[in-house]
């Protein structure tokens, strides 16, 4: 049976005729450990053809993540080749670790890993490495020294399947594979060229922090962490997006936040199933409770203050790695009135600013809606000399005033979209051109009448003294159903309008948490910070709008006082 | 729904009554907007700022259809200021007007009504001075505090006098002064000047004197200066008075002058066995404007005094003028006794209400005023009159 299958094993044997005594034993040996070998990479192949199969298959990606780091440096190498099949950018740094010249494998991504910690630490560490035969024994024994002993790393941690050594090559980290131990070791070695931490473009104050989140979730976990130093502050780690894998981390204050909103915000997020996240926005759409309304749910901000000071109030913040817009949930209407200069300046400044922002939000949204109902149904609502300038101003003008008002108003987002895609220089002609050239010439020409101009004007401008752009948006989109409402019945149509409104913002939740409030429902309590703000003496409490197990976060009788003889 | 331009602003009614089958003449004025935007330039310098329409009827309301069929544009009334009625118009009853007015739904019962001494239609056309449109400044002239002598009374107060049980409404009259005597004079003008409408009248001026005394529906009389003025003490709205002195310690040819400031008064009916009596209480802070030749003696408080005892006495007699008038002339109780019994004593006005235009003649009343000079001391002697002094 052996020699059948073993034929050259049978023409050994009839060499044996012409050979020593000794020697035929010593060769017998030698060919029990030929035959071993043999079986061995028998077995290997027929290990490396299934492999090799499971890739070929259409869904085979699902298995191999699931695939254990096999004992051969070979067949990992081989299936990991074959992952990174085509990608330039992946690094093998094959090498051999001291004297025993056991073979080892760096992986890491050119460009995401810190090419400083690769070379000066790791390579040097691994380069250097003497050890006494006996550890060799054991590949195991050597990677534990490896991680405990030899490697000059912060971070390392032991990996033991295919998917995760892939994942932690795409994060930027560096695995190190040696032959013969089914561990991977991951070393943290993400460093890349990012954004450094800049003023917030879209959210700049006067006075306060001039430091915006970045596109590195680190960076911004640790301007968070920065803001508060407390072991309260809880970052929670969730990877979502299929392809992307993005990170994304819950960030709120343990024992502050209401436990069933941050379970809530947790649920939601596992729930996300896509390919790819790119922009907060997508996990905003996701997660936000009511998808059929202009009306942003939830609050987004590039700064780290205002992120800080929301969580500090009992609220989850959600950063998104790869993008410095964090999302802040439960969100309540009356934030978008507010800006983070609101809680830096005195407290009387903000009383007014205030008051600004909520009248000419209303503008933004009316103006143009009732001057066209008035003008078009209700002529004496007007004053008699306004309404004389208007009908002069209108006489000659070819087009009813509806007309009128919605070109304008056409011509002016399109002049605002074009000077914000548009390089500065470019954007400089375009608004000279929109100002002078269609403002001015429109109103020579007696095609527009002044007073609609006005009118557009004053509503473009009140639309952009909202702090917060997104809400800016959803009023302008109803200005110009509001504007059709006036056009179609007057002011009735206005009413009814703002009726429907009402009722739908009314209706509105942010996980759980009434849109409108303090509004509706109205809380007292919280008018302390709506329409105007308290000094920071006064508001002892976090607001009642926002589900919180701490109320209080001062102490009372913080109001500074003159001291007198019964002091201290 | 209507584009703005297509409305005529109406901002001036005139109701006039004329001989014929079709009595009623309807004055509007309107803005002419497309001669001028306020702001803009351009329109022809040639054109007035407003165009007086009229047309004839047999109603208000005919007459407003007949406008409309030689107008462009809808009659738009919601901005209307002033509604003057004129005398003739004012002579028979004028309940129909008042009645179109109060039903039509574009009026604002806060328009202003006037009385035209002249016929509506000249009132309307004429220019002012420093107003573009006449209408409004008619309406200004109306509501000004300037005006002593008129009380501005909007159609609510007109129909809600008028519906009272007295029956006793007032309006102020606006006079068109040397009309006759001048236009003659400047008419030869009038006529060369260019572009000027032939209707409107250069040489008037527009004078507010006097008030207007309704009752039962047509007017039975006007109140000269002097009873305006006592009739606006009576009914609590004076918005100040000046009094002329002629002092017995001054000297004959200088006339020391008293204004009155924060006039107001009280009618207090007293219901006895004897009878009705009216008790009127006046008060009223005043301020020297004019010393005269008194500045010697301002030193003393007490010369304050006397000026006030005099002056409550010129008052006085004025008040006492404007409610004889009302019980001996005309018979109205404009001044407003009635209304006082009604408010005091509503079973004892039942009553009387029903033979009150007999008993008023007859109502005895008392009056006192309480006149106070205040700021005094503040120039105790004027710069002028100190060499006579030394």
């Amino acid at each position: 049976m052996k020699r059948r299958k073993y034929p050259c094993v049978g023409n050994i044997k009839k060499l044996s005729v012409h050979m020593p005594k000794a020697l035929i034993a010593d060769t017998q040996e030698n060919l029990d450990a030929l035959k071993q070998l043999t079986v061995e990479s028998n077995t290997i192949a027929e290990e490396i053809n299934q492999i090799a199969q499971k890739l070929m298959t259409p869904n085979s990606s699902e298995k191999t993540e699931e695939l254990p780091v096999s004992r051969s440096l070979f067949n990992n190498r081989q299936v990991l080749k074959h992952l990174f099949d085509d990608c330039v950018d992946v690094s093998f740094r094959e090498f051999v670790i001291g004297k025993e010249q056991i073979s080892a494998i760096l992986i890491f991504i050119d460009g995401l890993g810190s090419k400083d910690i690769i070379n000066g630490q790791i390579m040097r560490s691994l380069m250097k490495i003497q050890y006494a035969p006996a550890q060799a024994a054991s590949p195991e024994l050597l990677i534990k020294l490896i991680n405990k002993v030899f490697l000059e790393a912060v971070e390392v941690s032991e990996l033991t399947t295919v998917g995760e050594i892939t994942d932690a090559v795409l994060t930027g980290d560096t695995i190190l594979l040696v032959d013969g131990a089914a561990q991977a070791l991951r070393i943290i070695t993400k460093g890349w060229r990012g954004r450094d931490v800049g003023e917030p473009v879209t959210e700049s104050v006067v006075r306060g922090p001039r430091e915006g989140f970045t596109e590195t979730i680190r960076t911004n976990t640790a301007l968070l962490r920065r803001k508060i130093k407390s072991t309260e502050l809880r970052l929670e780690k969730h990877i979502v997006g299929r392809i992307t894998k993005t990170e994304i981390n819950l960030a709120y204050l343990l024992g502050t936040a209401d436990a069933k909103v941050v379970a809530e915000v947790r649920r939601r997020i596992k729930r996300i199933d896509v390919d790819s996240i790119l922009e907060s926005a997508y996990i905003e759409e996701l997660i936000e409770d009511t998808p059929y309304t202009v009306f942003p749910q939830i609050e987004h901000s590039e700064r780290p203050d205002k992120v800080a000071a929301a969580v500090l109030e009992g609220r989850v913040a959600i950063l998104v790695d790869g993008t410095p817009f964090a999302l802040i949930v439960p969100t309540i209407m009356v934030q978008f009135w507010q800006s983070s200069e609101d809680y830096y300046e005195r407290y009387p400044i903000t009383w007014l600013v205030r008051l600004i922002r909520f009248a000419f939000s209303t503008i933004a949204l009316l103006l143009p809606g009732v001057y066209v109902a008035i003008a078009m149904y209700h002529q004496e609502m007007f004053p008699t000399a306004l309404l004389i300038s208007i009908t002069g101003a209108h006489e000659g003008v070819p087009f009813p005033i509806y007309v009128e008002a919605l070109l304008m108003e056409l011509t002016f987002e399109t002049l605002r979209e074009a000077g914000v895609r548009l390089p500065q220089p470019v954007g400089q002609a375009v608004s000279i051109v929109g100002g002078l050239v269609i403002g001015e010439a429109a109103v020579r020409a007696g095609i527009i009448s002044p007073a609609t101009i006005i009118v557009v004007a004053l509503t473009g401008i009140s639309s952009f003294a909202l702090p917060s752009y997104n809400l800016s948006w959803s009023l302008r989109i109803l200005r110009f159903v509001f504007g059709f409402l006036g056009f179609i019945s007057g002011l009735y149509g206005i009413m009814l309008g703002m009726l429907i409104l009402l009722i739908h913002i009314i209706s509105l939740r942010s996980f759980g948490v009434p849109y409108f409030s303090p509004f509706a429902p109205f809380k007292l309590q919280d008018m302390k910070d709506v329409m105007f703000r308290l000094p920071w003496w006064a508001m002892t409490e976090r607001p009642y709008s926002i589900p919180t197990n701490n109320r209080q976060r001062q102490k009372f009788f913080l109001k500074p006082r003159i001291p007198n003889a019964n002091d201290k | 729904m209507h584009n703005v331009d297509e409305l005529a602003i109406v901002l001036g009614v005139g109701v006039d009554r004329v001989r014929g089958t079709e009595p009623i003449l309807l004055t509007v004025q309107i803005v002419n907007t497309s001669a001028k935007g306020p702001g803009g330039e351009g329109g022809g310098g040639q054109d007035t700022p407003f165009i007086t329409l009229t047309s004839q009827g047999k109603s208000l309301l005919d007459a407003e259809r007949n406008l409309a069929k030689t107008s462009s544009r809808k009659l738009f009334f919601s901005h209307n200021k002033i509604v003057v009625l004129g005398k003739n118009f004012t002579a028979s009853d004028i309940s129909e007007a008042m009645d179109y007015i109060q039903r039509n739904r574009e009026f604002r019962r806060t328009n202003l009504i006037v009385v035209a001494e002249q016929t509506a239609k000249e009132v309307l056309e004429t220019k002012l001075d420093m107003e573009k449109l006449p209408a409004l400044g008619l309406h200004d002239m109306l509501v000004s505090k300037n005006q002593p002598f008129i009380y501005p009374v909007n159609i609510n107060d007109f129909l809600l006098n008028l519906k009272t049980d007295i029956g006793v409404s007032y309006a102020p009259v606006v006079n068109l002064q040397d009309v006759t005597q001048e236009n003659n004079v400047n008419q030869e003008q009038a006529a060369g000047k260019p572009g000027e409408s032939s209707g409107a009248k250069d040489s008037a001026k527009l004078h507010l004197d006097k008030m207007a005394i309704f009752k039962n529906n047509r007017l039975v009389g006007t109140l000269n200066e002097q009873e305006s003025i006592g009739f606006l003490w009576l009914i609590n709205k004076l918005k100040r008075d000046t009094v002329v002195i002629s002092f017995p310690l001054a000297e004959e040819d200088k006339e020391i002058s008293v204004e009155i400031f924060k006039g107001s008064s009280k009618i207090i009916p007293h219901i006895t066995d004897r009878g009705i009596t009216m008790e009127i209480v006046c008060t009223g802070e005043a301020e020297l404007r004019e010393a005269g030749n008194l500045s010697a003696q301002l030193k003393d408080l007490q010369m304050y005094r006397q000026l006030e005892q005099e002056t409550e006495k010129l008052l006085k007699a004025r008040v006492e003028q404007t409610i004889a008038r009302a019980q001996h002339d005309l018979k109205a109780d404009f001044i407003g006794f009635g209304n006082q019994i009604h408010n005091y004593n509503p079973t004892e006005w039942r009553l009387v209400k029903a033979d009150w235009d007999q008993r008023f003649p007859e109502i005895q009343y008392t009056i006192t005023f309480h006149v106070t000079m205040r700021k005094a001391g503040i120039i105790k002697g004027s710069a002028t009159f100190r060499n006579n002094e030394e």
